[in-house]
């Protein structure tokens, strides 16, 4: 079955195409919309950081897509509502002054965007939350093809979600410290990035999506042999992060050549479902006309990722 | 193309296996005690069905590292005890390990935090490594060589359930053979705090279901189920307890931490698990309810049944009233217990239900009860409105 990316959005420390400006930072922390102009106000109010930046992308990406009720909100995120869980865990853990909040438990849980977007939409549909830490949202990628295949829905709102908060800054830098992370290390990040995605032709189409089984990702390597062989334009997008995480990628380096190649965390930063802003990004290079690093107007974006002890990912995109 | 159940494996407080599980139920012995103070010292006066096992006697138990969250030893306990039941050589296929859990190592990244909010220099930072819910699948699967496709569901207390429904696609979909699904949840100190800031905690034994119930009692435990596929069953002579015929997800969308009065959620993903296995709600013998004891769900949960089954209210009971309730793990839980009660012909019973709750005229079983069961409902749902219905048929 061939499927369409119809409609995106996103919010990330990444402004627009035309408007590159993030370089290697400390943290990449997302440039955030007026949210009284998607979200009802008297909503707003009670809402964490988090739930606004993916409500807002999901409403921004229905908006687009010209779809008022998706069949299905399949949401990924690595590591949740840390604002929440951070502010509740401290309180918590200091018996002089435990003053916990009821809404900062409520709002803790990895569900609470899908939760959210579903009650905002007044809607009983399929609801799903992925959390396999930096796999998330190709896992909820390839829940959304299951079910597009399967045949009983239509449409799915997908999204990968994850905010950077102070303590999450604090105890990473502290973690990396001690565990000797590289000085190329870009910098960690957040960002929220919604899709709506059909049977119904649009500009991009799902071409793939690789989750590899074999220990030495034969199955990646080939397809990036295979699919180089047609000599068509291609972009690669891979995750590295500058850091030591991205020996990885040496075993398949070699099929990748000298092919046109971003690293993306250094428009993003590093965290667990930036998968969905490459997915964005090479939405927007597909479809805008715009020379974005160099290269202009690709034909196919392969977005790969190669973490240790993970299998490697592969998701090829294309324009038609 | 149909999914079958090739084994199984459960810890919660009644019992450390299927056996063990499945005698106290039969006996009517939960396993709630009466002081929560080994977790939160604060926190003394909240019943709690904690497993009797130290961190320590849990790794010891299973092979794995003490430093091991406990959630992921106690999930590594149900997994190897379903691994072994299947008697499958999970190496021979592609075998995926897709589970549930709402708090992950929640329990060691609290061992970090006492230290931490006393000095912001304090504290071993190695404890908060497996935080992330996905590191406690990967360390699962790992353990139990299930890792062609490892993944993770947090929603709430419905991840076990999503899980094994998500499973059967995977299979279903010819993108695995094997997949050992289910969850699993530790009792924190987060939880159990976060739940008392709800006052959703009853400081007595719970009562599911009846009209004086006052509360949950948190517990924790783990379940999996070894699915395979139709041709799996067949060939191999492997070991088949049951059949997942139905489930489905629908959000209630009420409100983030309750459920409509009139249980839509739950009555569309109960309806729709019926509906895919081509059954009608008359067919269902036994349902193992969500059944929390808040006031909340078993008013919601049981106006959705009495919508439902209009014509014929099938046996049902919440057997929370024996293992506490296991958040992200009670799907998994529950799973297995609905199993065991089909394959043993036997309803389980709702501990402590007396009085009827006002205007839902339901009466839970209050002991386990021989009777015919071809299909048994289970229910989960979570907050976020996600409501989860799986359905298992005689195979």
């Amino acid at each position: 079955m061939d499927l369409y990316i119809n409609a995106t959005s996103s919010i990330s420390a990444f402004d627009s195409l035309q408007g590159l400006h993030v370089e290697n930072a400390d943290r990449f922390t997302c440039n955030e919309p007026d949210y009284k102009l998607i979200i009802d106000p008297r909503q707003l109010r009670r809402m964490s950081r988090i739930m606004r930046m993916g409500l807002a992308s999901a409403i921004k990406t229905l908006e687009i897509a010209n779809v008022q009720t998706p069949q299905a909100v399949i949401t990924a995120t690595g590591l949740g509502c840390l604002d929440d869980t951070g502010n509740f865990l401290v309180k918590m853990c200091d018996p002089d002054n435990r003053m916990m909040n009821p809404t900062a438990f409520i709002q803790s849980i990895h569900n609470t965007m899908g939760g959210q977007i579903a009650m905002h939409l007044k809607s009983n549909c399929y609801n799903n939350t992925f959390t396999q830490d930096l796999l998330s949202f190709e896992h909820a990628l390839l829940d959304t093809i299951i079910l597009l295949e399967e045949g009983s829905i239509q449409s799915v709102l997908l999204g990968g979600i994850d905010e950077l908060t102070e303590l999450k800054h604090e105890l990473t830098s502290r973690l990396f410290k001690a565990q000797k992370e590289s000085d190329g290390y870009y910098g960690q990040g957040e960002g929220s990035a919604f899709f709506s995605i059909s049977g119904v032709k649009s500009p991009v189409k799902i071409e793939t999506l690789i989750l590899s089984q074999h220990a030495n990702h034969s199955d990646i390597r080939d397809y990036f042999s295979n699919h180089f062989a047609l000599g068509e334009k291609t972009l690669v997008l891979t995750g590295k992060s500058g850091g030591n995480s991205d020996e990885a990628y040496k075993l398949t380096e070699q099929s990748i050549g000298t092919k046109s190649t971003i690293a993306y965390k250094k428009y993003c930063g590093d965290y667990p479902t930036s998968c969905a802003f490459a997915t964005w990004l090479a939405s927007e290079i597909l479809t805008q006309d715009v020379v974005f690093d160099t290269i202009s107007q690709p034909q196919h974006v392969l977005i790969y990722h190669a973490y240790p002890d993970r299998p490697h990912t592969l998701i090829h995109l294309s324009g038609c | 193309m149909k999914v079958f159940i090739a084994g199984m494996g459960v810890i919660a407080a009644p019992g450390e296996n299927c056996a063990g599980n499945l005698s106290a139920l039969l006996e009517k012995r939960h396993g709630i005690h009466a002081s929560s103070s080994d977790i939160d010292t604060l926190m003394g006066d909240f019943p709690v069905a904690k497993i009797a096992y130290t961190n320590n006697e849990l790794a010891a138990k299973s092979g794995v590292s003490p430093s091991w969250p406990r959630t992921a030893m106690l999930g590594v306990i149900a997994a190897q005890e379903a691994a072994a039941s299947s008697g499958l050589d999970f190496a021979k296929y592609r075998t995926g390990f897709i589970s549930g859990t709402t708090v992950g190592g929640m329990d060691s990244t609290e061992n970090f935090f006492y230290d931490y909010s006393k000095n912001k220099s304090a504290g071993h930072i190695s404890r908060i490594i497996n935080h992330e819910c996905g590191k406690i699948s990967h360390l699962i699967a790992e353990n139990i060589q299930a890792t062609d496709f490892v993944t993770t569901l947090n929603t709430a207390c419905s991840s076990a359930a999503n899980a094994i429904a998500f499973a059967a696609r995977m299979i279903k979909s010819g993108r695995l053979d094997i997949a050992v699904a289910g969850g699993t949840d530790a009792i924190t100190a987060f939880t159990l705090n976060g739940f008392n800031t709800l006052l959703l905690l009853d400081d007595e034994l719970n009562k599911p279901f009846d009209a004086r119930r006052k509360g949950l009692n948190l517990g924790e435990g783990a379940g999996y189920l070894v699915l395979v596929s139709e041709e799996i069953a067949r060939q191999n002579n492997s070991r088949v307890l049951a059949e997942l015929s139905g489930y489905a997800n629908a959000s209630d969308s009420f409100h983030q931490t309750a459920l409509s009065d009139e249980g839509n959620g739950p009555y569309l993903a109960m309806e729709g698990a019926i509906k895919m296995a081509g059954l009608s709600p008359n067919d269902i013998g036994y349902i193992n309810l969500h059944g929390t004891a808040t006031p909340n769900n078993d008013l919601s949960e049981g106006n959705a049944i009495l919508r439902l089954f209009a014509e014929k209210i099938p046996a049902l009971s919440s057997t929370k009233s024996f293992t506490g309730h296991t958040l992200g793990a009670s799907g998994g839980v529950e799973a297995v217990y609905s199993v065991l009660a089909l394959i043993n012909q036997t309803t389980l019973p709702n501990l402590r239900f007396e009085i009827p709750m006002p205007g839902i005229e339901l009466f839970p079983e209050t002991e386990a009860r021989k009777i015919e069961i071809k299909h048994v409902l289970s229910n989960s749902f979570g907050f976020g409105g996600n409501c989860c219905s799986l359905l298992f048929s005689k195979a």
